[in-house]
């Protein structure tokens, strides 16, 4: 064993200090490289795995497209369904004067034999209905009719006449819209 | 060299054996910030991109099952008969085809028939038919009801029935709709959406009118080039 000789002067020599900071640094600088080069291989094994995923849903998706493309023309007639049968529901939702004609089909099989129906108007505001009754009885008995009835929500009794030679003609106007 | 000689020379001997280390620690960290972040933003984008492809994925294997799943339920027969339902032309002829063919089935005459004017807007375009309609009371009821069962499609907007001695006549007002075809289908990447609950019970409806039936005449055979040698 040689005794260590430092030649340096003594107010060049390092401090104890600076020396400790500097050996600090270099333990530093190690595990930085570590964990610089370790994350790396990290980050890059992710990368690869990524890419490969990529690689394989791209695949997918081009042999899904191709599929697709296959079915173009059912693509095509699901497009024209879808749009005609939107359309086909905004005409059929234009069935109010359709549903009172199917109302009146109704009451009228519910009427008394013995009244006559004159004129009839159906439109958007509902039912215009003229009935010839011979006689009071008769009368009674179509407005049971109508008030026993539950095709309409609204009644009304627009005009009342008595004719001698004909009898009562009731002018009625008949609404399945709520009031 | 020379400049990294005079470089530790401008530095005070004491600090020297710090040099090396602090210089290598800098370089470290500038080196591993730099790459990290470089790292970092290529694995972020990769996974946006993985996730943007897994999306499409998922949206073309939902529109393949849909396709696939429709196009045992809708023939090519069937989606040709809703443009006859619906059509894409006026339709006031083969309406008034039809209606006749109804009236000699029910008993009742039909007469007069008179058309308005076009009415357009945006795709759809519609036009007014009226006619007469005479027979007994019930007959002219049950021909108004089966109107709301034959294509093409129509509106009623008005009726007015006027009973004689003889018979009961009917002023009938309909409108008949027709609306341009869909011009393109979405895109590959585009979600499909196969038909609605609603969708499929109005088909089952479509399903069930009396489409118009056709001629087509087909020349016989044996017919001379010129008809006149």
């Amino acid at each position: 064993m040689g005794n260590s000789i430092n030649l340096l002067p003594v107010d060049l020599a390092p401090t104890g200090s600076i020396a400790k900071i500097a050996n600090t640094l270099r333990k530093v600088n190690v595990l930085l490289i570590i964990v610089f080069f370790t994350g790396g291989a990290i980050i890059g094994a992710i990368l690869l795995v990524t890419s490969i995923q990529i690689r394989q849903v791209s695949l997918s998706n081009n042999k899904l497209t191709t599929n697709i493309k296959s079915l173009e023309k059912t693509e095509q007639r699901l497009v024209l369904a879808k749009d005609r049968i939107d359309k086909a529901g905004t005409i059929l939702k234009k069935n109010f004067v359709s549903n009172e004609v199917q109302n009146l089909q109704g009451f009228y099989s519910q009427l008394p034999e013995d009244v006559v129906v004159g004129e009839v108007e159906v439109s958007e505001k509902g039912t215009d209905i003229s009935i010839l009754t011979t006689n009071s009885l008769s009368l009674s008995r179509l407005l049971a009719t109508v008030v026993s009835l539950s095709i309409y929500k609204r009644v009304e009794l627009i005009s009342f006449n008595y004719n001698p030679s004909l009898g009562f003609i009731s002018g009625l106007h008949l609404s399945s819209k709520d009031i | 060299m020379k400049n990294l000689e005079s470089l530790k020379k401008m530095v005070p001997s004491k600090f020297r054996p710090m040099l090396v280390p602090l210089t290598t620690f800098l370089v470290l960290l500038f080196l591993s910030i730099s790459v990290i972040k470089f790292l970092v933003g290529s694995v972020i984008g990769q996974r946006g991109s993985l996730s943007e492809n897994i999306k499409n994925e998922n949206i073309l294997k939902q529109k393949q099952t849909i396709l696939q799943e429709i196009s045992d339920q809708l023939s090519a027969s069937a989606v040709s008969s809703f443009t006859l339902i619906v059509p894409d032309k006026n339709p006031v002829l083969i309406s008034v085809s039809q209606y006749k063919s109804l009236a000699a089935l029910q008993g009742v005459a039909i007469t007069n028939f008179k058309t308005g004017a076009e009415n357009s807007k945006g795709d759809s375009s519609s036009v007014q038919l009226t006619f007469e309609v005479t027979g007994t009371f019930p007959q002219v009821l049950v021909f108004l009801n089966s109107l709301r069962t034959i294509a093409p499609l129509t509106s009623l907007d008005k009726v007015r029935i006027a009973q004689s001695i003889v018979s009961t006549k009917a002023e009938v007002s309909v409108s008949a709709y027709w609306f341009a075809l869909p011009q393109k289908i979405p895109s590959i990447n585009e979600p499909s959406y196969d038909l609605t609950q609603n969708e499929r019970e109005l088909l089952g409806k479509l399903s069930t009118f009396s489409l118009p039936s056709f001629v087509t005449a087909v020349p016989s055979l044996g017919v001379a080039r010129d008809p006149f040698k």
